[in-house]
């Protein structure tokens, strides 16, 4: 079954920033820098509303992203 | 999404000759021929890759890498030292200011697009175009495609 999601670049560019990159957590200004550039000004809250896009993209998957209190966010295949 | 790279060199011979190069193979290249010319592109334009010319009138090319190295805008941006020197003494200061690979002059457009490249893989894993699998979730970069065990999920770029 094919399931179409319609969501902007900007999760596309996440997840890929997070599969080059896994295992490693990254905080919010980190991500700004490395997925939107480090010449935009966007508050560091827009990262928290395109992880939650992007989990809810990922459907099954959305365990892969995942939130490191205090700290940022990290991708990895393991759970604990 | 074609990586950006900056080119620092004075000769316009060999700043034609890499610009084209570079375009023919995908790159989208702003062209300078000194520091101070390439200000505005440092500042605005983020550049995946410098390749930088050894040899500068006022700002040598080793300053320059020196300085884009301590600055932190600058520091993660890998840069390739153009060098009409071999000497072995040359190639160790360039890469002890902080070049991640450096090439010397004459050179073949192969042997520079295989370095930029090599280099683009090592400092930004992002930057090539090869399909990524974890765990049943793939991601191909040249076709923005998702997708989880065969079963796609497809997200929309828009504004293209």
């Amino acid at each position: 079954m094919e399931k179409k999601l319609h969501l902007g670049p900007m999760e596309f560019k996440l997840l890929h920033f997070f599969m080059t990159h896994q295992e490693r957590v990254y905080s919010r200004d980190q991500l700004l820098d490395n997925v939107w550039g480090t010449n935009t000004y966007v508050e560091d809250r827009t990262v928290d509303v395109h992880i939650r896009r992007l989990r809810k993209a990922l459907e099954t998957h959305d365990k892969l992203i995942q939130t490191v209190r205090g700290s940022g966010y990290r991708f990895s295949t393991r759970t604990d | 999404m074609s990586s950006k790279i900056l080119i620092i060199e004075d000769e316009f011979a060999i700043r034609e000759m890499l610009t084209f190069v570079l375009e023919q193979n995908g790159y989208s290249v702003i062209a300078k021929e000194s520091y101070n010319d390439a200000q505005q592109a440092l500042l605005h334009e983020s550049p995946a890759l410098i390749i930088l010319d050894w040899m500068l009138p006022n700002m040598s090319g080793i300053q320059i890498a020196k300085k884009l190295k301590q600055s932190d805008s600058h520091k993660s941006t890998p840069i390739i030292m153009l060098t009409a020197k071999s000497e072995e003494d040359d190639k160790i200061q360039g890469l002890e200011v902080g070049a991640d690979d450096y090439i010397t002059k004459p050179f073949s457009p192969k042997e520079l697009i295989a370095r930029i490249k090599a280099v683009l893989r090592r400092t930004q894993p992002t930057a090539t175009d090869d399909p990524i699998e974890i765990v049943g979730l793939r991601l191909d970069p040249i076709s923005h495609r998702v997708t989880v065990d065969g079963k796609e999920t497809a997200l929309r770029s828009n504004g293209i």
